[in-house]
């Protein structure tokens, strides 16, 4: 089951990527659906972190999360110095401290 | 091959391809290694942990592979959020799809598999700073290639050193924290801005939808959005 999973990710994400370089016809993606794409890594890598960081077993967690404050901490990091190891660096050690310490 | 009494060599261009990658996989090897650890800790086997660095060569959509299969998902489902997420592949291709026009469809499968975030950051920067030249895809082979070998590296190493890893050390929390330092950069820009918005309520919304649909639905509503936003902007800058 987890092979046809892995075989057909795999060929979709093929075929997305050699949609139009391996396309005879020049086509062009219609502006408005250009547009869309161009939204979308913000758009999925947010739904991503915002799953990830606030549903704790399922369950919407917003209070006694230390997920989230060190999660900012690390959004503040990222802004100041567009790192990406300084940025996962500063993150792991806030949650860990805070783990740790409350 | 003309390629020999071209004054520009495939070679240099590779090697460029290369040089230019580089500096990125300071971002793509912990994230490697954090995959491959975390396939571990979801109990696959070494060989399917490599099968999926290689046959589906998607770093973030590799990781959301893991939690569904996690939670029971079936394949189709799986596949779906997959594609969803490698969905800005298709934005890649066309953009880059004009100087491939004249190679050859051996060439255009190897470079389409290559077509990562990273690599094609890199050689779309090099064909729009130079008149494109006819071996200019070696670039893309270079910068591939580096990446190539780096993600199924790092995946290994961390499908190794995964046993070791204690859970409770909180590596999955690097995933959210890697996407961040991603987002950021672009928050200044209001369409961006409106769809990071927009993807965070509605994943927040639908969370109690199964398999993990809420990705889905809210990376579609984050999507329309920015494009909406940028119609808004778009007019606003006319009158």
């Amino acid at each position: 089951m987890i092979w046809v999973a892995i075989v057909i990710s795999g060929l979709l994400t093929f075929m997305m990527r050699f949609a139009f370089i391996g396309s005879l016809a020049h086509r062009q993606i219609p502006p408005p659906i250009r547009s869309m794409l161009g939204y979308v890594s913000t758009a999925v890598l947010t739904a991503i972190i915002v799953s990830d960081v606030l549903i704790v077993d399922e369950v919407l967690t917003i209070t006694d999360n230390p997920k989230i404050p060190a999660l900012i901490l690390a959004g503040i990091a990222a802004l100041l110095f567009r790192n990406v190891m300084v940025t996962i660096g500063i993150g792991l050690v806030a949650l860990w401290f805070l783990n740790t310490y409350f | 091959m003309a390629e020999t009494q071209s004054p520009f060599r495939g070679r240099d261009e590779f090697f460029r391809g290369l040089r230019d990658e580089a500096p990125l996989m300071v971002g793509v090897m912990p994230f490697g290694l954090i995959f491959g650890a975390l396939g571990t800790e979801a109990g696959l086997t070494p060989v399917q942990i490599m099968a999926m660095s290689i046959i589906i060569f998607g770093g973030a959509s590799q990781v959301i592979f893991l939690q569904l299969y996690a939670t029971g998902a079936n394949p189709l489902l799986v596949s779906g959020t997959v594609s969803v997420i490698n969905l800005r592949h298709t934005l890649y291709s066309a953009s880059i799809a004009m100087y491939f026009r004249h190679l050859s469809l051996r060439w255009k499968v190897l470079l389409s598999y290559l077509l990562t975030d990273e690599a094609f950051a890199v050689t779309m920067r090099r064909y729009e700073s130079q008149p494109p030249n006819p071996v200019m895809h070696y670039h893309l082979l270079g910068s591939g290639t580096l990446l190539w070998v780096s993600w199924q590296l790092t995946t290994f190493i961390g499908l190794l050193l995964g046993a070791a890893i204690p859970p409770s050390l909180g590596l999955g929390f690097a995933i959210p924290l890697t996407f961040m330092a991603i987002i950021i950069p672009h928050i200044m820009q209001a369409p961006h801005f409106v769809a990071i918005l927009t993807s965070g309520i509605v994943a927040i919304l639908t969370s109690h939808l199964p398999w993990k649909l809420n990705l889905i639905i809210a990376s579609m509503a984050g999507m329309l959005a920015g494009y909406l936003a940028e119609q808004v902007k778009a007019k606003a800058a006319r009158s």
